[in-house]
């Protein structure tokens, strides 16, 4: 558990953004609408931009204190950063690329070398290529394998889903979790996909015309604003049975035939407009995977319903309200979800 | 002949040099000025380009004659007079390729994302060193353009000189004065030979210019 404190004063076109985040948090959140402020947010912590007011800290670190006269320059803050715009340099190749943050790492303060890290990526195929020779997904993970080797005392990432396809999404959401589980740094993750910081984040603070206007875990902070708009993504980490069976917290997933290099666990995501829902189990239908769970929560917004289902995870399903009431669906309901084997996508 | 092509590189030399920091440094904090500082800043830039360079050369006479106000003030430091001299040859050259070398220089340093060099900053680069290694190696075919342009007007710059160098042969005769005087005279067989060296310098300098672009993009593709 890491601690952020977050208290920033910032006059920016067309409002003033003040904040205060104080959070205990593997991997805070950053919610919000383009515009919202959260962007600047990140850019005051890394020093990009300079706060009116306010003070900065993670872990103990502090990095800005206005009060104390206290704004250490950016590359003293080692706050690595990855955006949703390629920062790579086009000057290098990806193994030049991933040693610069090395290379300007004081020699008392470097934790990772550039070999452990690559190899940690699963990039080592990549590091002769030069930077355009890569794909989206492929370009992130570089960054994100770049911004690790300089040893940061936190990572700030602005957005680095946003330009993937799907199938790179699910891949860099399991190298994040797995970054933030094993090698314990602190993450700030901005997006404007609750998706994302659902399957991400353990606490998220909103953030609306500059300031927070909610804080706490994702699962219960998300309102149907917030729910309703978007395609909502649900992204799992299952293990691997075999080239056609996945483990779901204790549930067996049949998936359509598929090599998966030997690998133990595998991240997927299923949309949750791909989830069908029944108060009985169905019997002579082609769909395979059929899981027995209970309604948790649901969000009516319009015509449509999510559903929060809980099947040993939690699954969010978007119905019809005919649907849903229909169903007499309320909170503890029993329910049966019915997934496709085909509607089970798999990252890169 | 060969004095006179020695004394009109070593002339491109000098305005090439004394062009090269003032470009690079306006090229690299363009971007720092508010936008009006900016738009009057280019319009001087550009100035050179649209005057004659005989009115450029005029105003240079009248600055650094004896009584203008930087000859009293070079007279007063150095002891000698600037006007025609081979130095202010050189920098009327280099008043004259002044936009030809920055504005090159300019476009290269404002493509250059600004992220770029915040994330080498946020990886531990301090501002010299982002500014090394990565602003300066992706302005390089920009730095580079703007320095062989600047060279090769250099090279070929008459109007402004005349009017503040003169045309003494041996002092400050360089090529197209040189090429004038003997076309003056009616010398053909010189006028050719000047010529002839004249597009052989500048074919040299565009080869020089031609040959480094292109080890850079192989260099980069290399990588």
């Amino acid at each position: 558990m890491h601690s952020f404190k977050i208290k920033i004063t910032k006059k920016i076109e067309p409002f003033l953004l003040n904040v205060f985040i104080e959070s205990n948090a593997n991997l805070l959140g950053l919610y919000g609408v383009s515009g919202s402020g959260k962007t600047t947010i990140l850019n005051c912590m890394s020093g990009f931009d300079e706060p009116d007011d306010g003070k900065i800290e993670i872990d103990n670190h502090i990095f800005f204190d206005h009060a104390n006269n206290i704004n250490t320059s950016i590359e003293k803050r080692r706050l690595g950063y990855v955006s949703q715009f390629s920062t790579l340099f086009p000057n290098m190749s990806v193994a030049k690329n991933i040693s610069f943050g090395f290379d300007h790492t004081p020699k008392n303060e470097r934790i990772y070398s550039p070999n452990e890290i690559i190899s940690f990526f699963g990039i080592s195929h990549l590091t002769d290529r030069t930077i355009y020779k890569l794909s989206g997904g492929e370009r992130q993970l570089v960054a994100l394998a770049r911004a690790i080797v300089s040893s940061p005392k936190g990572l700030l990432l602005d957005e680095p889903l946003s330009s993937l396809d799907s199938k790179s999404k699910i891949g860099l959401i399991r190298k994040l979790k797995s970054v933030n589980r094993e090698l314990n740094i602190p993450m700030v993750y901005v997006s404007h996909s609750a998706s994302e910081i659902m399957a991400l984040c353990d606490q998220v603070s909103i953030v609306s015309n500059g300031t927070v206007i909610n804080s706490g875990n994702p699962s219960i902070i998300f309102n149907h604003d917030d729910l309703n708009s978007i395609e909502f993504e649900n992204f799992f980490e299952c293990e691997v049975i075999d080239s056609s069976n996945l483990r779901l917290a204790h549930q067996n997933v049949l998936i359509a035939n598929k090599h998966f290099d030997g690998q133990s666990h595998i991240m997927i995501s299923i949309n949750s407009s791909d989830i069908i829902l029944s108060n009985h189990h169905p019997v002579g239908i082609s769909a395979q995977n059929i899981f027995l769970g209970h309604v948790i929560d649901y969000i009516v917004s319009g015509n449509n319903v999510l559903v929060l289902s809980d099947v040993g995870e939690k699954i969010w399903s978007k119905i019809t309200l005919d649907s849903f009431k229909r169903l007499k669906l309320s909170k503890s309901t029993e329910v049966y979800l019915i997934i496709k084997s085909s509607n089970i996508n798999f990252q890169n | 002949m060969l004095e006179v092509v020695i004394l009109t590189v070593q002339i491109a030399l000098l305005a090439t040099a004394i062009n090269f920091p003032v470009s690079l440094i306006i090229a690299n904090y363009q971007d720092k000025l508010p936008s009006k500082f900016k738009f009057i800043l280019d319009v001087f830039i550009s100035l050179p380009l649209a005057l004659p360079p005989v009115v450029t050369g005029y105003f240079l006479l009248v600055i650094f004659s004896p009584n203008g106000i930087l000859g009293n003030l070079f007279f007063e430091i150095f002891g000698f007079d600037i006007v025609f001299t081979w130095f202010a040859a050189a920098l009327a050259s280099a008043l004259v390729s002044f936009p030809l070398m920055v504005r090159p220089m300019m476009l290269s340093f404002s493509n250059i994302d600004s992220n770029l060099i915040n994330a080498a900053r946020s990886l531990g680069a301090n501002k010299f060193q982002s500014f090394y290694k990565i602003k300066l190696n992706l302005a390089l075919p920009g730095i580079l353009a703007g320095v062989i342009l600047g060279f090769t007007r250099s090279l070929g710059e008459f109007g402004a000189t005349i009017m503040v160098a003169g045309n003494i042969p041996g002092k400050t005769q360089t090529l197209p004065l040189a090429i004038y005087t003997s076309v003056q005279v009616g010398d053909d067989s010189q006028v050719y030979l000047l010529v002839g060296l004249s597009i052989g310098l500048a074919l040299m300098s565009l080869s020089v210019y031609n040959l480094i672009l292109y080890r850079y993009k192989n260099s980069n593709k290399d990588i």
